[in-house]
Formats: C-alpha cells, sequence, structure tokens
C-alpha cells in the first residue's frame, strides 16, 4: 500500500523533473540569446532581465506552492520607470490546480496518519477485549512501559515501512537519472523524516489514547477514523473558505491590497520554507539584490567613460561605449540556507513537537487510569 | 418478515454511538460549508450584479460599433454552493471582441487569485464522498461476519426465513439506516441555501437538485453494498474493516490525487511561447495585408484627420478622411475576423493538451465510486471544465451571429462603425488644404477657435445623446448553458458505472450469503 503510493511519486517526479529541466533550459538559452545581443550601456539600460527561480530539488519530497507560484522577476534598471514585475514562466495548468500533487508529504500526511490509525485504534482495547490485557498487567511490568512498548513497536514498524517507500520512489528517480543525490538532497530527506517521525508519534499516540479511552475497538475506529478525517482533510480543505471570509477583498485592486495579497503569499510561501529550502520571499530579495548589482556595474561603467553626461539611468544619457555583454552580472538563485530553512519552520516545527508531547501524556493518563476489570 | 427484518436492522444501526458521532460530524460539517459556500454565493451574486449594471450602463452610452463589444453573462448558480467544481459558485461572462476569442468564460470573481486557486475547497458533496461514505462503511463491514462472530446468525437462520429474505432485510435496512442521515444533511444544508435572499432556484435547478439527491443515494448505497460484500465474503470483522477501509482510502484520496498528477504530467504541455510566435506570425500577415491595401489606397493627409479620438470612436474628422477609413475597414474588419478565428484555433491548439489534462481526470473518475459521484454532481451543477468549454462553444457561435448581423446591416464599411457625427456635421478643419501652416499649429488663434467650437459642440451633443438602436440584435437564446437533457447525457458513463457496480455488489452478496456458513 504505501510503497504504491511512493512508485507512483517516482513516476510522477521523474516525469515532472524531466519536463522542469528541459523547461528552465529552454528559458535560460533564450533569455541568454537576447542578453548577448547587448552591445553598448544604453541597451543594458532599456532591457528587462529576466532572473529565474532554480527548482528546489527537492519537490518529490515537498512541492509547496512551486507549482502555481510565480517564479520569476523581471527586473530593470532604469529609473522612473516600473523597475519589477513578477510572474510565471513555466507552464502551469492552472485548469487542475484544485487538485493535490503526490509528493512525500502528502503520502505521509494522509496514507501514514492513516495507518496509524488502523495499526493503533485497539492497540489497548484489542488487548482489553480479548483478555490479554489484564493478563499482561498481571505481571510485575509498569503500564508506562507496556505503552511505551507498544507505540514504540507499531512506531518503528511504520518508520520502517516508509523509509522502504521512499527508498524506491528515489530509486526510481535516481535510475530514471533525473535525480543526483547530493548533501542538501540527503540533509532534506533527513529533516523530512525527522518531521515525519513527531507526525506519526502523534497520530500513534493519539489512537493508542483513544483506544485506552474507549474501551472498545469499534467505538475507537470510528472515533478516531472521523478525527483523522476532520485533522487531515477537512481543516485543511476549510482553510480556503475561512481565507475567504476573514480577508475582505475589493474588486478593484489599489496598493493596499497589492499589499496584502503578497503579505499573504509570502506567509504561505514561508510554511513550505523549512523543508523546500528555497523561500519564495528569499528569492524576491535576492532579486531585489540583483537588480542594485546590475545598477552597480552600469553605474561603474559609465563612471569610466569621461564623455558620457553621467545621467544614470537613462537610456541616450549614458555613455555611448562599445560594452560586452557576458560582463553584466548573472544571477544565479543561491538557495536557501538549512539554518534558514529551519528558522523559518520553526513555529510549526515546535507545534508538531507539541503535538507529539500532548499524544504522549494524552495516551499516557488515558491509559494509567483506564479500569481493566470487566473485560470479556 | 421482510419489514421486521429491516426494522431490525434499522433499529440496530440507528442506535448506536457510532452512527451518532459520525453524524453529528457530518451535520457540522455541512452547516460549515453550506453556510460559508453561501456567503460567498452572495459574495459572488453582487459582483455579477455591479458587473451587469456596468455593462448596461456602458451600452447605453455606446453611440459606435465599434465600441459594443457584447458581453454575455451567465449568472452565479446556487447549485454550485453544493457542488463546486471550476465555477466556485461565480458567475461568469463571455465579452465579444473582434481580435479575440477566449477559451472559457471569464469568471466574475475576486477569487481567482493564483494563491486561493491552490487551496483545495470542501462542498456538500466533499462530505458526502469523505464522511458520508466512511458511515456506510462502518454500518456494512461487520453486517454478516458481524454476526456470524456473534453468533447471532445462527439463531437467525434458525428461523424460517429464507436466506435471501435475511440477505435482502440487511441490504434495505442498511440503505434506509445511510439515506436517513443523507436527507438529513441534505435538507440542512438545502436550508441553509434558502435562507440566503440571493439564492433562488428555478424549476430546472429543482430537478438538479433531486438529481443530486438521487445521485448521493445511489453513491452510497453502492459503498454500502460494497462493503456488505466484503463482509459476505470474509469470516472475520476485523479482517472486512481494513479491507473496506483501505479500498476507501485508495478510491477517495488516492485516485483523486494521483490522477491529476499522473494526467498532468502524462501528456504533453505544448509551451506557452509556440503560441506566441505563431500568434506574431499571424499578425504580420495581416499587418501586411493592411500596408498593401494602404499603399494602393493611400491615406489622406494627417490633416484631415483632426478631431476627437477616444477608444475606436472619432469625431470631427473631414469627411475626407471618414470616407477613407469606411473604405479600408470594409477590408480590414473581415481580414481581422479571419485572423481572430485562426488566432483562436492555435491558441485552442495550443490550450487543449492543458484542458486534455483536467478532462482525464473526469474520465478516470470511473475508477473509483467517489471521484465518479463528485464528478457526476459537478455535472448536475454545471461546474466541470467541460461545461464550461460547452458555454464558449455557445458563446462562440452567438459571437458570429452578432458579426453576421452587423454585416447585414452593412456597418463594417459604413462610417457608423467609428463615427458618431451625422452627415452634416461641420468638421473640426473645414478645408485642412486652404489652411495655412501657422494657422494649422495647434496654439493658432485660429485653433484655439476651433477648439472652443468644438467644446461648445460636445456639450451639446452630450445633452441630447442618443445610443445605437440594439433592439434588433441577435438574440442568445433561453441559456448558454447545457439544458437537463444534455447534463443527464453527460452523466450517462459514470451512472452507468455506479449502477452497474451497485448492481454487481448486490448480485455478489446475495450469492455468497446463499452458500455462507453462519458457524463459529
Amino acid at each position: 500500500m504505501l510503497p504504491l503510493f511512493f512508485v507512483a511519486n517516482g513516476v510522477i517526479y521523474a516525469l515532472k523533473i524531466e519536463r522542469d529541466v528541459a523547461e528552465i533550459s529552454r528559458i535560460d538559452s533564450e533569455f541568454a540569446e537576447k542578453i548577448s545581443e547587448v552591445s553598448e550601456l544604453n541597451g543594458a539600460i532599456g532591457r528587462w532581465y529576466r532572473l529565474t527561480a532554480r527548482s528546489t530539488g527537492t519537490e518529490f519530497i515537498t512541492e509547496g506552492g512551486a507549482n502555481w507560484f510565480s517564479d520569476t522577476y523581471w527586473v530593470n534598471a532604469q529609473s522612473g520607470n516600473r523597475s519589477t514585475e513578477y510572474g510565471r514562466s513555466r507552464t502551469t495548468n492552472h485548469w487542475i490546480r484544485r487538485f493535490e500533487i503526490v509528493d512525500w508529504t502528502l503520502i505521509v500526511r494522509l496514507i501514514l496518519s492513516f495507518l496509524c490509525v488502523v495499526m493503533a485504534y485497539d492497540l489497548i482495547s484489542g488487548g482489553h477485549e480479548q483478555g490479554v490485557l489484564r493478563l499482561t498487567m498481571a505481571n510485575p511490568i509498569s503500564r508506562g512501559a507496556y505503552l511505551a512498548g507498544r507505540a514504540l513497536s507499531q512506531f518503528s514498524m511504520l518508520m520502517v515501512a516508509a523509509a522502504l517507500g521512499a527508498t524506491v520512489s528515489l530509486l526510481i528517480l535516481v535510475t530514471t537519472g533525473v535525480l543526483t543525490l547530493d548533501a542538501h538532497i540527503l540533509r532534506g530527506i533527513l529533516l523530512f523524516f525527522l518531521g515525519s517521525s513527531f507526525y506519526v508519534a502523534a497520530f500513534l499516540l493519539l489512537s493508542a489514547g483513544v483506544s485506552a479511552l474507549t474501551r472498545s475497538s469499534a467505538t475507537s475506529l470510528v472515533v478516531l477514523m472521523l478525527t483523522w478525517a476532520v485533522l487531515t482533510v477537512v481543516i485543511p480543505q476549510t482553510a480556503y473558505l475561512y481565507g475567504m471570509q476573514t480577508v475582505d477583498f475589493d474588486y478593484d485592486w489599489n496598493d493596499k491590497q497589492w499589499d496584502l495579497r503578497n503579505e499573504t503569499e509570502n506567509a504561505l510561501a514561508q510554511d513550505g520554507i523549512s523543508l523546500r529550502d528555497s523561500g519564495r520571499k528569499d528569492f524576491f530579495a535576492q532579486a531585489i539584490r540583483h537588480r542594485e548589482a546590475i545598477r552597480q556595474f552600469l553605474s561603474g561603467r559609465d563612471a569610466d567613460d569621461a564623455d558620457s553626461p553621467h545621467v544614470l539611468f537613462l537610456p541616450d544619457y549614458v555613455s555611448k561605449k562599445p560594452l560586452d555583454s557576458k560582463l553584466i552580472p548573472h544571477f544565479q538563485q543561491v538557495p536557501l540556507s538549512t539554518a534558514d530553512g529551519v528558522a523559518a519552520g520553526v513555529v510549526p516545527i515546535v507545534i508538531l513537537i507539541l503535538e507529539a508531547a500532548l499524544g504522549f501524556f494524552f495516551a499516557f493518563t488515558a491509559f494509567l487510569r483506564m479500569e481493566l476489570a470487566g473485560g470479556s | 418478515m421482510l419489514a421486521t427484518l429491516i426494522r431490525k436492522e434499522l433499529l440496530a444501526n440507528l442506535l448506536t454511538m457510532r452512527l451518532a458521532v459520525a453524524l453529528a460530524f457530518t451535520v457540522l460539517l455541512t452547516v460549515l460549508t453550506a453556510f460559508i459556500g453561501s456567503l460567498e454565493y452572495s459574495h459572488n451574486w453582487d459582483l455579477y450584479e455591479l458587473e451587469r449594471q456596468k455593462y448596461e450602463q456602458k451600452i447605453s452610452e455606446v453611440t459606435v460599433w465599434n465600441q459594443l463589444e457584447p458581453m454575455l453573462f451567465v449568472a452565479p448558480q446556487p447549485l454550485s454552493i453544493l457542488s463546486r467544481g471550476l465555477s466556485d459558485g461565480a458567475g461568469a461572462h463571455y465579452t465579444v471582441f473582434l481580435h479575440w476569442m477566449s477559451v472559457t468564460p471569464h469568471p466574475i470573481t475576486t477569487a481567482d487569485t493564483d494563491l486561493m486557486q491552490s487551496l483545495v475547497r470542501i462542498d456538500f458533496t466533499t462530505v458526502v464522498a469523505i464522511l458520508l461514505s466512511f458511515l456506510a462503511i462502518v454500518l456494512g463491514y461487520d453486517a454478516i461476519c458481524g454476526e456470524r462472530e456473534r453468533g447471532t446468525l445462527q439463531l437467525l437462520l434458525a428461523n424460517s426465513v429464507p436466506r435471501s429474505t435475511v440477505v435482502l432485510g440487511k441490504l434495505i435496512g442498511g440503505l434506509l439506516s445511510i439515506w436517513i442521515p443523507l436527507a438529513l444533511v441534505f435538507v440542512v444544508a438545502l436550508l441553509i441555501l434558502l435562507a440566503n435572499p440571493d439564492v433562488t432556484f428555478t424549476g430546472d435547478d429543482w430537478f438538479r437538485l433531486i438529481g443530486l439527491f438521487l445521485i448521493s443515494c445511489l453513491f452510497l448505497g453502492q459503498v454500502f453494498a460494497l462493503s456488505l460484500a466484503v463482509s459476505a465474503c470474509s469470516r472475520d470483522s476485523a479482517t472486512s474493516l481494513i479491507v473496506c477501509l483501505f479500498f476507501w482510502l485508495i478510491a477517495g484520496v488516492g485516485i483523486l490525487n494521483v490522477a491529476p498528477s499522473l494526467a498532468r504530467y502524462g501528456v504533453d504541455e505544448p509551451p506557452f511561447f509556440e503560441f506566441l510566435q505563431q500568434d506574431r506570425e499571424l499578425w504580420d500577415e495581416y499587418n501586411g495585408l493592411i500596408e498593401a491595401w494602404e499603399n494602393k489606397n493611400p491615406r489622406p493627409d494627417d490633416s484631415y484627420f483632426k478631431g476627437l479620438q477616444a477608444k475606436g470612436r472619432m469625431r470631427y474628422h473631414h469627411p475626407l478622411a471618414y470616407e477613407w477609413q469606411a473604405r479600408r475597414n470594409g477590408f480590414a474588419l473581415e481580414k481581422r475576423l479571419e485572423a481572430s478565428d485562426r488566432r483562436f484555433k492555435i491558441f485552442r491548439a495550443n490550450q487543449m493538451p492543458l484542458a486534455e489534462e483536467a478532462l482525464l481526470v473526469d474520465k478516470w473518475s470511473v475508477a473509483s465510486p467517489m471521484v465518479t459521484y463528485q464528478v457526476l454532481s459537478y455535472q448536475l451543477a454545471r461546474t466541470t471544465l467541460a461545461d464550461n468549454l460547452y458555454l464558449a462553444n455557445n458563446a462562440h457561435r452567438w459571437r458570429t451571429d452578432y458579426y453576421d448581423w452587423l454585416r447585414g446591416k452593412g456597418v463594417f464599411a459604413d462610417r457608423s462603425f467609428f463615427t458618431d457625427d451625422l452627415p452634416h456635421q461641420e468638421p473640426l478643419i473645414p478645408d485642412p488644404l486652404s489652411l495655412s501652416p501657422d494657422d494649422a499649429a495647434p496654439d493658432s488663434e485660429y485653433m484655439r477657435g476651433r477648439m472652443a467650437w468644438m467644446q461648445q459642440e460636445e456639450e451639446r451633443r452630450t445633452s441630447n445623446a442618443t445610443g445605437l438602436d440594439l433592439t434588433d440584435l441577435p438574440k442568445v437564446g433561453t441559456d448558454l448553458r447545457r439544458d437537463l437533457a444534455a447534463s443527464l447525457t453527460e452523466m450517462v458513463p459514470g451512472l452507468a458505472v455506479l449502477l452497474l457496480s451497485f448492481g454487481a455488489c448486490v448480485m455478489l452478496v446475495m450469492m455468497r450469503f446463499l452458500t455462507y456458513d453462519p458457524g463459529r
């Protein structure tokens, strides 16, 4: 079951990465050709520079908004003009964006959590119903140790299954030649599994707690399945409805709403930052810095020419000397460092750890206070 | 006897804790989705009204055909609150341009920002497909093997009741116990919708609503019958449950997420720049034709074109300019329409593979009852992409009618296409060629005097403006959308799959149960 989804993930991303690589290289070479036409400062000032965000390389782990968000910044050096513009260069199919893509996060978020519930709904109640629990507790073994032992065995089983699945997916990606494992990707995988383990632990312990609380496997299962559906499907989907209602939106754009929109988009982009390693916000900041670099380069060139009227940055009022287009600074997006990525994700990570801890206390107290008498 | 059995099943199902818990969740979510959907609908309705008013205002002020650009409107559909699909309860408009035809109508909503679109939405059909289907599984998974485990099946069969009656009782009792909660949440959702004064259901809508309820019943019945079949095929309820739940997970969550991704990367997407390239060539060709015509029919001197010019409307130009412009239009507009038709074709060729990806998702839906059900409800609510394309096709047909009508009126080669000057209207400069260069300068005393005269004329015009005569404008027909019969035709494959699989499951249950060993 789990490997099935990972295989799907491997196949989908093998196709996707191949397409992405082709598209990015086409965009890049097209732009390089345009830039090579520049022969003097004048042309360099009047034109738009296309700055394209790289693929994060870890999109098969977590896609975030990478499929939909704008990935290109156009900047120009000219003064008194609109200096930036952003949009999307790569093909996006807007007709199917109501669907999610099968990345590892989706598999863990939906499938693994579901398996947690299925494995652990009768963790306590099952033993209780069969009468085994009373026998076990008659031995000199503390309830805490019993709970920890059972939960830990389930936990390690699930994590091993997930690791196996992930290996299958990686194998597909590596053998098709679209992915080369490097330190950066391995770090991403490691972080992903660290986060996932807290997530799995939280669901397992929640299931164990409910199992102890209800004392009946059937009731426990119904309660857990509904909780699962609400936590993983319903609440995330309601985010849209909630967003629609809480943020007031006027039909005609104005500056304030543009700000608001950018702010929300950035906030959302940040959510994906911790594992997606290249936040959109950071890319935009880099793009703005690159514009400054181009301007500095151009003003330096202009200063070298004594005949220039030195009216920066207006075409026709700068140096007319020839310019080698290869010297214009080339934009290369710097991926966000792991430290920055983790720092940006601190809040969700802390919440995840807290949830796992909460699950632990819930399961523990529920089991400790459980009345063992009366099992069939 | 059957009635007794059904009553027993019904009571056993309805009076359980699990049903109460599931029902509480379902009602809560239904209320939430219907309420927020209804608020969103009102918001979209206001936008739609606003847009219409703007349009009415605009066409009442338009005085030349060039500026008309008629718009076709589609009101927000109340049914799409329950079954969002692609439309999200928004209205749409289709604007007729000379140079451009869009592939789908333009939604009138504030919610189509990149950001909001990437969040998945939830509606009544999601609640049915995810939560109520789960309830159907919970009711069915141990209906047969559970009774065997408890030993009650042996007791039941010891009575002089045919096995077929027993299993029929289980089936009907189970179906009723899942349909009762469904009816409850359906009524709750409907009441919330009806409480919104913006929501008005037409007769057609009521039929579609009933249809939505019926396919919800059929879908839940199918899931229940399936879980009953699994129950009849297994010896213990734990196995049955695991099998059912995995089916639910794969069919409900798996296919919904895997199919679109595979569709997206399995179909080749022609890059957009290819269209841009072809488009550029197309317009180069068009401009070449116009240039050639202008070389043969030289444009009068610029001084004949002095006057007011606003968004394709000319005033106070010299009659010579009007005569030339009308002749040019007679040639150029036909070419332009041809070019825009060709442009639409290449744009469509570029975009259809993308649409094909989306349509594939709908076609593959037959693999999962959950997705089939949702696609069927979108088809009923007319919110699928296919419905949008259908709508646009109708709009394109109207566009052709509209230009045929204009052509029939002889407007293309007539000055009424671009000017509302009356035939005896004096031009800004009566005879440009007799004017000395000094007088023709913009700030000369002569020109200032003429400008003042023009201002006066403008004021006089605004006080008694007459719009275009649009009384015999081609009619749009009753509705741009599919009628009920067309929607039902569209739904046939999905319905057939649901019905057949329901029938197959019932048959399986019957056959298995007749030889089922009730022993512990």
